[in-house]
């Protein structure tokens, strides 16, 4: 139950939400960290109607859930991590793509304009029997997150 | 005689402007109407929601916090908060 109220806020951004994500990013469900992690992550973006302050916190808390490596969190937040494109951080999300990862994570992956997650993607897409379809012109961030846009 | 009928016109066209004007501020007004009757009631299903949300029937909780779920007010989405705290759930 606190993992679908958390998915039903995806995408609801309010101040007064902020500080109840941040608890549910640290919740012993995995899907209730994973649900509360998407919703945070649309604080943290870049452009979210928040004050700095939220956005400072929304993002301390995503930090800290991929420095602990919690996987299905991370996986929920994979655009704003993304965005971040951080050096280095892509073998964080591979481990979170292979650890729990679906298809839309795998086709953001693929489209996000970073050669080692694409690569890892496919890999994925081999093991988990997906096929992967290319469109010229589509790609790099084409449909999601693009490697490095969120600073 | 030309003159005549334009003052005729005018005072026809004047009644037919008028007209159209009362029409479109009732269709305004009961759009309007029909706006905030169903805010109104929309707000009242939330507060039922949320009273749900403190039952001792898991299936009800779980039965609020779907409903909640699927609605767009944000009334709706802060109740879903404290369904959130919940950690009987």
């Amino acid at each position: 139950m606190r993992a679908q109220a958390a998915a039903a806020l995806v995408g609801w951004v309010d101040g007064r939400a902020v500080s109840d994500l941040i608890a549910a990013v640290g919740d012993s469900d995995a899907d209730v960290r994973r649900a509360a992690a998407a919703a945070l992550a649309y604080y943290a973006r870049a452009g979210a109607k928040v004050t700095a302050e939220q956005k400072e916190k929304a993002s301390s808390a995503l930090d800290r859930i991929f420095s602990a490596n919690d996987y299905p969190a991370i996986a929920g937040a994979v655009t704003y991590f993304i965005e971040k494109g951080r050096d280095g951080s892509e073998k964080v999300l591979i481990a979170a793509l292979d650890s729990c990862g679906t298809e839309v994570m795998a086709e953001f992956f693929l489209n996000c304009g970073n050669a080692i997650l694409a690569a890892a993607a496919e890999q994925w897409a081999v093991r988990n029997n997906y096929s992967v379809e290319t469109w010229p012109g589509y790609g790099s961030g084409a449909a999601g997150a693009v490697w490095g846009s969120g600073g | 005689m030309g003159g005549q009928a334009n003052v005729s016109d005018t005072g026809k066209n004047d009644k037919k402007i008028a007209r159209q004007t009362v029409i479109i501020l009732i269709v305004v007004a009961v759009l309007l109407a029909a706006k905030f009757y169903g805010r109104q009631k929309d707000l009242v299903r939330i507060d039922a929601l949320s009273a749900q949300l403190s039952s001792d029937s898991v299936e009800m909780r779980a039965s609020a916090v779907e409903e909640l779920g699927e609605m767009e007010e944000s009334e709706a989405k802060a109740a879903l908060l404290t369904a959130l705290k919940d950690s009987s759930s």
